[in-house]
């Protein structure tokens, strides 16, 4: 099979899950799910937490600069807050679980693949696909919004504390700023962008997996593929989301 | 459909196998006798693995058909029909294709979660009995990767064994372990086959395996079969690449040695 049967192969049989019966339950489906849940969210807070903390202070310290121009020093916190809910926070989280999981789906799946797992899988009547794939992608569909979310509010805190320390704004001026700013259609946004990149990395980060076929180097290179397609699939989809938005706001 | 639960002879009839582009086999025709272990013994590259890859299902043959019994096991194209008849076939894969994330208590009740709504109590009684019957009763929550490739293979067998299958297919069991390993593995494969009365296939190019456990051989080379009968018979063959085989003899290397000597004389 080439890439794109391989693909198509893949999409049809996490559909054919779909049709799975809700009292068809296994506990090692149920195992491999907490272990994805915890692989993918808690194990990634701490990163999500740094950088968002990093970025929320950078985008205050940027915005202060030029906003201190023309006396309006206040927006600070609505230029923190618009452009980490709307953009940052998701692309971020989305980037960094790509690196983390994203790159650990192909690898365990590539390396699954070369050691006759997968064969293994089949022989014994096991679907690879809803016992590799569908865990990893609920996993991502419900940790990757809430990371986005942590991220949101790390990122805001940051920016907000910050300001008020190195930048004489008023915390409870900046805070309120933010809240009248936002909208929930904002985090909506937000949330639906972290959903449909949950399942672009999945998607790439397994198929990517299934497709090696030469050793520990096809492993590498899988990997390598795996986070790049991501990555570009992330912002092609960002700018779809963003444009969609627009429309429709 | 439903499938027996009682041993049967595995048909190959005009099979031809390979990848795209390429044909390994031509026209293989053999049977595997039901309850006996047939060893199949070719060089390395020979398509051996390749055959038995195909009497999985997890290749499509060119052309020809494998019968398992009266089935047709290259008309079941259903994955329903085709996830009933895996449950009467145990595989053991080349180094054991356990699954690294599980250990091998739950690598062995896999297929038994799967494929029965036992309760998890049971489940756990039947894989610690399986995993005592090839010596592994102490190792049940230990990884594949804390284990040597020998216990590997012996929790292999445990998991090819696990539904009670009719049918046990190995993939070179006897490879990368050392003869006293080996040895150990043929006599557990022997002993699996007198208990259980399953119909075992065995793919190997260890001649030291081939007279410990063989009732039936059939023979690979070339793309075609050489030989199908019993050990004896194999013995007494006059075929130069039967010969040459039995006997350890290097052939292709000594022509290829040969060929670069004369090369080397003339630079």
């Amino acid at each position: 099979m080439n890439g794109l049967q391989v693909l198509a192969w893949m999409v049809s049989r996490l559909l054919g899950c779909l049709r799975l019966k809700p009292g068809n339950k296994k506990s090692f489906y149920r195992k491999r799910l907490l272990r994805d849940l915890a692989s993918v969210g808690a194990d990634s807070i701490p990163i999500v937490s740094v950088i968002s903390a990093c970025t929320g202070i950078i985008l205050a310290l940027q915005s202060a600069q030029q906003l201190e121009k023309v006396g309006a020093i206040s927006y600070v916190a609505n230029l923190v807050g618009v452009t980490i809910i709307r953009e940052l926070g998701p692309l971020l989280t989305a980037i960094i679980v790509t690196g983390r999981s994203g790159a650990a789906f192909t690898a365990e799946i590539a390396t699954m693949q070369i050691s006759e797992e997968i064969d293994a899988l089949e022989v014994m009547g096991i679907e690879p696909v809803r016992f590799l794939v569908l865990p990893k992608l609920i996993a991502m569909l419900i940790m990757v919004p809430c990371l986005t979310v942590w991220a949101d509010f790390v990122g805001i805190f940051s920016g907000g504390a910050f300001s008020a320390i190195a930048l004489g704004i008023n915390e409870v001026t900046y805070f309120n700023n933010t809240v009248e700013f936002l909208k929930l259609h904002d985090v909506l946004a937000g949330l639906v962008k972290a959903g449909g990149f949950a399942v672009a990395i999945t998607i790439i980060g397994c198929w990517q997996g299934f497709l090696a076929r030469e050793g520990a180097a096809d492993v590498g290179r899988k990997t390598t593929n795996s986070v790049v397609i991501s990555i570009f699939m992330i912002i092609l989809l960002d700018l779809f989301f963003t444009a969609l938005n627009f429309l429709f706001r | 459909m439903k499938f027996s639960r009682v041993a049967q002879d595995i048909t190959l009839k005009k099979l031809s196998l390979g990848y795209p582009g390429k044909v390994l086999m031509k026209d293989l025709d053999a049977v595997l006798p039901a309850g006996k272990i047939s060893v199949i013994l070719g060089g390395s590259g020979c398509g051996k693995s390749t055959l038995l890859r195909h009497i999985l299902g997890l290749n499509t043959p060119v052309s020809g058909e494998i019968f398992l019994g009266d089935t047709n096991l290259t008309d079941l194209d259903s994955g329903e029909e085709y996830k009933q008849i895996r449950t009467r076939m145990g595989v053991l894969f080349q180094d054991g294709a356990m699954l690294g994330s599980l250990t091998l208590g739950e690598n062995v009740a896999l297929p038994m979660q799967e494929h029965t709504e036992l309760p998890d109590s049971i489940i756990e009684e039947v894989v610690q009995m399986k995993l005592r019957m090839v010596g592994l009763g102490d190792f049940m929550h230990y990884f594949p990767n804390q284990l040597s490739g020998g216990m590997r293979k012996r929790a292999g067998l445990a998991r090819a064994m696990v539904m009670d299958p009719t049918t046990l297919l190995c993939d070179e069991p006897s490879s990368g372990l050392d003869p006293i390993t080996a040895a150990d593995l043929d006599q557990l494969i022997l002993k699996l086959k007198e208990t259980f009365h399953v119909t075992t296939v065995v793919v190997t190019h260890d001649l030291d395996s081939l007279f410990n456990i063989a009732d039936h051989v059939v023979v690979l080379h070339n793309g075609r079969c050489l030989y199908q009968g019993d050990v004896e018979g194999l013995q007494q063959s006059d075929d130069e690449y039967i010969i040459d085989f039995l006997e350890r003899r290097p052939t292709e290397i000594d022509h290829s040695m040969e060929r670069a000597v004369k090369f080397r004389s003339r630079v």
